[in-house]
């Protein structure tokens, strides 16, 4: 096994308890390094019986010293680059360097919303901060790559949305569509650094980015979030449209990160992989 | 390093001194599994100097032995069904069952043939074995895992000639366009049993795949083979088009078969990732 030891990793959208970036977090901590996380909130909410104290950055920050690492939490807006440049001179300022970046941070946007009925600002939202925000953090940080590239990953998390149409989500699946672009990009430019840049396809995962989604559905069918919730978990949660026949959890795709950011995968750049079981 | 200990593991094309198979068995002996390792011959030439004594499937079994794992050599022809059942009867005799399954088999066929002038037999020979030979290989060992299919893993190597044209290599391209079909499909048929089944689309690699090719060009510049590579080996060697600026290693991809062969990527199935540093 290839270890992080003495590597400095900032993981954007790590803030939610059942997010994809606390999961990466946590084992990028367990492999040895050191890690940045960032939110928007310090405590974003969970639908989630029993996890509304839930204590965000500040639980992570202790996940990863549990696991013997140095962590440092910053509250942050990706689609701001003002906080950007808080987020990349507060990581130098304490750890001096940046190896892997995972972006992770995202928002779903309207899940119903037909473009013809799509409000611009909502649009704007979305794109600002789905694909201007990865835009604006993976410059900031490959800019401290650049200098000193030797073992640098970056890993942007895009979407199976990028890969095709989505009906009543247009301004996520354009904003993914983008990240995929940006990310092939960024990394036939920073490939003369040998610097690895890959994008990660989730389809559905285990995440607190459905919430809203849930919270509606339980609202149309006049139950509360914890029955609705109950009552999903009775049901087969995935239906045929997964052939592995489930929905994929944080840590998995934390697995795939974990693969990406270490020395396995040294030839692999500008590649999107999909993380879907089996969905397309 | 025993994240195998206690799989059997089949490597078809595995005698080539330079080739994946030979790479790939070698790894996963090394983390802890018993190997099968498989070739239409004993010893498959080489042309590079110094590699004239090369014994092949003979070598490969041991270096799989010095690295600890136990291992057994197959000579037979996967686009031959009776070949294909012998393999799987001497794996099954010797080891009892077959958990991890890599078809490296492939063969490069012409390199500058345009279709217009391109041998129906030669056409049909590459066919043959890129893509029958996976067919034939790929339903005889998912035969023996669905039984008992907890963990079973396939991975099929195509090529980046799988998802684009490459004029004069027709037969080449189509077939592994056809093996990138054709594991998609068992991806899903095999997903209700929880085997993972994907594809690793490698660009430029050192291997001797286009042994037959650099022998024709050296004899159509009048020089010898080893005059040639070393011409080669002087010159720019990877041209423009490798943005990480070097060819691929066979260490690469038995690097990306070991993550897609351990419980590291359960929920990714039927994705064909490109390993080609960067190269579209």
């Amino acid at each position: 096994m290839s270890s992080l030891e003495g590597k400095v990793a900032l993981v954007t959208g790590a803030g939610s308890i059942r997010g994809i970036g606390r999961a990466v977090a946590q084992r990028l901590a367990r492999e040895g390094a050191d890690v940045v996380v960032v939110d928007k909130e310090m405590a974003p909410k969970s639908i989630w019986p029993g996890e509304e104290n839930w204590r965000g950055l500040e639980a992570v920050v202790e996940e990863i010293e549990a696991a013997g690492r140095k962590g440092l939490a910053i509250v942050a807006d990706v689609s701001n680059s003002k906080d950007v440049d808080n987020i990349v001179a507060k990581t130098l300022a304490k750890f001096g360097k940046i190896d892997i970046l995972v972006h992770c941070a995202a928002i779903r946007g309207p899940v119903g919303s037909t473009v013809v009925e799509l409000d611009e600002e909502i649009w704007r939202r979305v794109i600002d901060v789905n694909l201007t925000g990865s835009f604006l953090i993976s410059k900031a940080v490959a800019r401290t790559m650049i200098a000193n590239p030797e073992g640098k990953k970056i890993v942007i998390i895009a979407s199976v949305a990028g890969t095709f149409g989505a009906p009543g989500s247009s301004s996520y699946c354009a904003s993914k569509y983008g990240v995929i672009g940006l990310t092939k990009t960024l990394a036939l430019e920073l490939a003369p650094y040998k610097i690895n840049v890959n994008a990660i396809n989730p389809d559905t995962i285990n995440t607190n980015l459905v919430d809203e989604r849930i919270a509606a559905a339980a609202k149309a069918q006049g139950i509360s979030v914890a029955e609705f919730l109950k009552k999903r978990a009775e049901q087969p949660q995935a239906g045929p449209r997964i052939p592995l026949g489930r929905l994929g959890e944080p840590r998995e795709v934390a697995d795939l990160v974990y693969f990406l950011v270490s020395d396995q995968s040294s030839y692999i750049t500008g590649e999107t992989i999909n993380i879907d079981g089996g969905a397309h | 390093m025993n994240s195998l200990k206690g799989k059997v593991c089949l490597v078809t094309g595995a005698g080539s001194i330079r080739g994946m198979g030979h790479a790939i068995s070698v790894r996963f002996a090394r983390e802890g599994a018993s190997v099968v390792v498989v070739d239409k011959e004993m010893a498959p030439k080489s042309i590079w100097p110094g590699e004239e004594n090369w014994r092949g499937l003979e070598a490969v079994v041991e270096e799989i032995k010095a690295a600890g794992g136990e291992g057994l050599a197959v000579v037979g022809d996967i686009s031959n069904s009776q070949d294909v059942d012998n393999i799987v009867a001497k794996t099954l005799d010797r080891f009892g069952k077959i958990d991890i399954f890599v078809q490296c088999v492939g063969i490069r066929g012409p390199m500058a043939t345009p279709i217009v002038e391109l041998d129906e037999k030669v056409w049909r020979r590459v066919i043959d074995v890129n893509l029958t030979g996976s067919f034939l290989i790929g339903k005889a060992v998912a035969r023996t895992m669905i039984a008992n299919p907890e963990g079973k893993k396939m991975v099929f190597i195509s090529s980046l000639a799988g998802s684009r044209g490459y004029a004069g290599s027709a037969a080449y391209c189509a077939s592994k366009h056809g093996v990138i079909g054709l594991a998609k499909t068992l991806a899903l048929e095999l997903a209700p049993y929880k085997i993972n089944v994907n594809i690793i689309s490698p660009g430029a690699f050192e291997t001797n795949l286009r042994d037959e090719a650099i022998a024709e060009r050296a004899k159509a510049e009048g020089i010898t083979v080893a005059e040639l590579l070393k011409k080669q080996a002087e010159g720019p060697r990877t041209g423009p088009q490798i943005p990480l600026g070097r060819m691929g290693r066979t260490e690469d991809i038995a690097n990306l078969v070991m993550f897609l062969a351990t419980d590291q990527s359960s929920y990714i199935t039927g994705e064909e990732i490109i390993i080609s540093g960067g190269a579209e």
